[in-house]
């Protein structure tokens, strides 16, 4: 099916077009994206009935087929569930981000990594191959880096979320290849088809624990979870839409993917479910004690993926079914909840909730708006919200496993669902009573109206839960055997358990709500710093220092210092391979012709003149006149290319540093003479080290076989003659292109040292 | 070194350098030359100029050294795609030969583009080298 990489590069394209379009439309251009991102949604939410249905939509092109890799999208519910969030949330966002920046802000490269991350993350979802999933995956990591560290402030914060998924994303890439090798596919379905024969194999303790380091870092899990909060100073468009809504689910995404595999195993089951509920709890703690609305909804989100993550690892039909449904409640009331905090932000100045109180008097509909999407957080009747707590429960109370889980389970479930109503039911409290206390408006309706939707869409999907009962019972089918009868959500399911714990939950919250204030005191004494960040910074500045102290030799402004270093080691290495080396072949070293001796001679007379040198410029003169010498080599062993090169080089480098030693004093400094002489004592060395390497080593074998097959394959399949351009242009292409970009980035490098050094010659 | 002779030498040349340069990038598929000598030699123009002229007012190439790198990186990435696209895998290479009445057979390579990103790169290695070092403020 074409829809899906034609909405794929679509928005990829997008992102690169952004720039030019935001140089029009400045801050408006989030509404070109939003009505992009609403009509893919739409493309997508077409196909919903033949996806609930059971029919995948799926598309591939060839990718890299020496691998065996292919470009393989896959739309199939739990696929298409995701798209809807991040395509649905995606235009919210963007069109709040219209109204959000201000209109002389510089919003281009914003608008286009937003892009460009949705464009990821949808790729990740659709993708069907786990190496594309992992690309994609990795793609979403790096454009939340720059989004987060992208204002000039938060770099650490950056730093330090890139790190922590950037991790869990190699360790996602190590599990997908351990899985890849056991089932022989890098196709997920073929991956699924072939469960059992992962589940059996002696890797499959080292694929899980691999595949949840990658799920729990990304999805901020207990005690990788430090992250996320930190993740907060980014602006309130990206907070919302990477770190509440989207990119924090993609690790519940991969259980939710994987479940089909793993699901039912011990290994999987348990500490998923332990982890998710263990940050369920934490988080929401965390969240009660916050006064600073946008990190009390950040520990609000860690606690949600928590709850999501221990219902994914449940993995039953009725888990599945119930966190689908969540994500969605969740994706909506968080998403409201963040538009809503930057709106106050923006016209109050303040984010503390305490100076919330009377908001309704001043900002009626912002109220509203704001209470609707807590009172969905809080699992208040008839949001969405309440619905998807509710199947949580049922999901919970049904869980398999020890006959203790269960009830432990469900326990734990209310007790943080519980906080998680005295939190939602705080900010709603806050909003609506007490005096006003500061003079304060209703935001242009134009702000308001995305927040508005993503709110009243929990409610609207609230009492129409049938609108996405197909697609959440889909998901379910694909990741849990289906049970004998199928029930539907729905408000009112009758007296069941589940809603005595509703009904619990409401009664444990109100009461931490009304005791807010002795129990607040409490917790704010409590100082909480988590263990993972505690480790985390422990390691982080270990390793920065050891990196310094590695590089401290060579961090001398004088370059004969980080020379010393570096030929000490080269004549070490040297004395070494003589020493301890292997034997050498029989065979005996090349024959040499009085030409090359003579170079040798010459040579060496040269290098002599270079050290004697008083003159800086007579010393790179005669070095550039080695490096003609060594030309001569090239021509007399027949290497035109090599000495057309070299010849080259060696003219510009001379003209080059000649542009620089204009400005040094026309003669080098004296030197002691000690100096000297250890100079030349390691000189000499690792000088007899290279000669002796190049002189036993060169030479004492045959064309190997490699430079056979390229002599003969250059003339066929590269249709060149030239063996060492059709290296470097066909056969080894992809390296020459790593080159160039090296070779521009060290232009790049010389650009900014020169422009430093000259910035603060100026200071 | 603001010598008549050096300045005049230089202009005669500048023109004989540049083609030798494309020359060399057009021939490197069959013998010595290629993309990374051609842009070596291009870059020669540049120095030699700076050294005759002294730099600062001399634009013989009217673009920065960011525009070059980049237009480089983005023709040799381009080339990658084209053969993604076409021939199933990044940088696959093409040949095309045709018959040219009245000037013989003509080979071009999908690599002949690529090693053309290659000159380019290299031809803004050398003119950013020459600009940063050479001048007194960096442009």
């Amino acid at each position: 099916m074409i829809l899906l990489p034609v909405v794929l590069a679509g928005l990829f394209a997008l992102s690169t077009c952004t720039f030019l379009i935001a140089r029009a439309l400045r801050r408006d251009t989030g509404y070109v994206l939003a009505a992009a991102f609403a009509a893919s949604a739409a493309a997508f939410a077409i196909q919903t009935g033949d996806v609930a249905g059971g029919r995948a939509l799926e598309w591939s092109a060839s990718w890299v087929p020496s691998l065996g890799l292919r470009f393989s999208l896959v739309l199939d519910g739990l696929a298409l569930l995701f798209a809807l969030i991040i395509l649905g949330v995606g235009a919210a966002v963007m069109a709040y981000s219209a109204r959000y920046f201000k209109p002389e802000d510089d919003t281009g490269r914003i608008y286009a990594l937003l892009t460009a991350f949705a464009a990821s993350m949808l790729g990740l979802v659709l993708a069907g191959d786990v190496i594309l999933m992992y690309v994609f995956w990795e793609l979403t990591s790096i454009t939340s880096f720059f989004l987060i560290g992208g204002g000039g402030r938060g770099a650490a914060e950056a730093r330090r979320a890139f790190l922590v998924t950037g991790l869990g994303g190699l360790s996602l890439l190590a599990g997908v290849l351990l899985m890849a090798s056991v089932a022989g596919s890098t196709e997920i379905s073929e991956m699924i088809a072939g469960a059992t024969a992962i589940t059996n194999s002696a890797a499959a303790p080292w694929i899980v624990v691999l595949l949840l380091i990658g799920a729990f870092t990304k999805s901020a899990q207990v005690p990788f979870h430090f992250w996320l909060p930190g993740a907060m100073v980014a602006p309130t468009p990206v907070s919302t839409y990477l770190h509440a809504a989207t990119m924090v689910k993609a690790g519940l995404y991969l259980l939710a993917r994987f479940t089909p595999v793993f699901g039912g195993e011990p290994l999987w089951f348990y500490p998923i479910v332990f982890v998710g509920l263990t940050t369920a709890l934490t988080g929401a703690v965390l969240a009660l004690k916050q006064h600073d609305l946008k990190a009390l909804l950040a520990y609000s989100t860690v606690s949600q993926l928590g709850w999501l993550t221990a219902l994914i690892g449940i993995g039953t039909f009725g888990a599945i079914t119930a966190a689908s449904v969540h994500l969605a409640a969740h994706a909506l009331y968080k998403a409201t909840l963040f538009m809503i905090t930057g709106i106050i932000d923006r016209e109050a100045g303040s984010r503390d909730i305490r100076e919330l109180s009377g908001l309704y008097r001043a900002m009626p509909i912002t109220a509203a708006t704001m209470g609707v999407a807590a009172l969905s957080m809080a699992g208040f009747p008839p949001l969405l919200g309440f619905i998807s707590k509710e199947e949580s429960f049922t999901a919970f109370l049904g869980a398999p496993g020890a006959e203790w889980l269960a009830p432990a389970v469900a326990g734990v479930a209310v007790v943080a669902a519980s906080v998680t109503f005295a939190y939602g039911a705080r900010i709603f409290d806050e909003a609506f009573t007490g005096p006003l206390r500061q003079p304060l408006y209703e935001p242009r309706i134009s702000f308001l109206w995305p927040a508005a939707v993503t709110a009243f869409a929990g409610l609207g999907f609230g009492i129409a839960s049938r609108a996405i009962d197909g697609l959440a019972l889909r998901a379910a089918t694909e990741a849990a055997p289906v049970p004998p009868e199928i029930g539907h959500i729905a408000l009112w399911h009758g007296f069941t358990p589940a809603l005595g714990m509703s009904l619990l939950t409401i009664l444990g919250g109100t009461l931490l709500f009304a005791a807010r204030a002795p129990v607040g005191g409490r917790l704010a004494r409590v100082r909480l710093r988590s263990p993972g960040a505690v480790a985390f910074d422990r390691i982080h500045d270990l390793m920065v220092a050891s990196g310094k102290k590695a590089a401290a030799p060579f961090l001398s402004s004088v370059p004969a210092v980080q020379f010393a270093w570096i030929f000490a080691a080269l004549a070490a290495a040297g004395a070494g391979a003589a020493a301890f080396g292997p034997a050498l072949p029989e065979e005996a070293p090349p024959p040499s012709e009085v030409a090359d001796w003579f170079v040798v001679v010459l040579l060496m007379v040269v290098c002599v003149g270079i050290a004697r040198a008083r003159a800086r410029l007579a010393a790179v003169a005669l070095l550039g006149l080695t490096g003609f010498l060594v030309t001569v080599f090239y021509v007399l062993l027949g290497a035109p290319d090599l000495a057309l090169t070299q010849v080259l080089v060696e003219t510009l480098t001379v003209a080059l540093v000649v542009l620089v030693f204009r400005r040094l004093p026309r003669e080098f400094h004296p030197v002691a003479r000690l100096r000297r002489r250890f100079a030349a004592i390691v000189a000499v060395a690792a000088g007899a080290a290279a000669f002796a390497g190049s002189y036993t080593l060169l030479g004492r074998r045959e064309a190997s076989e490699v430079g056979e097959y390229l002599l003969r394959a250059g003339p066929e399949d590269a249709g060149g003659n030239n063996v060492v351009n059709t290296i470097l242009v066909d056969f080894r292409a992809l390296d020459t292109f790593g080159e160039i970009t090296v070779l521009a980035m060290a232009a790049v490098g010389v650009y900014v040292l020169v422009l430093h050094t000259r910035q603060t010659e100026r200071k | 070194m603001n010598s008549l002779i050096l300045r005049t030498t230089t202009r005669l040349l500048t023109p004989v350098i540049a083609v030798v340069a494309v020359y060399l990038l057009l021939r490197g598929h069959d013998a010595p030359g290629g993309g990374f000598i051609g842009g070596l030699v291009a870059g020669s123009v540049v120095v030699l100029r700076h050294l005759a002229y002294g730099g600062a007012r001399d634009r013989i190439i009217p673009v920065t050294s960011g525009t070059l790198l980049g237009a480089g990186l983005v023709v040799a990435a381009l080339v990658g795609l084209a053969g993604m696209i076409a021939g199933g895998s990044f940088l696959e290479g093409a040949v095309w030969k045709a018959a040219v009445p009245g000037v013989g057979d003509l080979k071009v390579t999908a690599s002949l583009f690529f090693d053309t990103g290659v000159f380019l790169v290299v031809v803004g290695v050398v003119v950013g080298l020459v600009r940063y070092l050479g001048e007194e403020r960096v442009p």
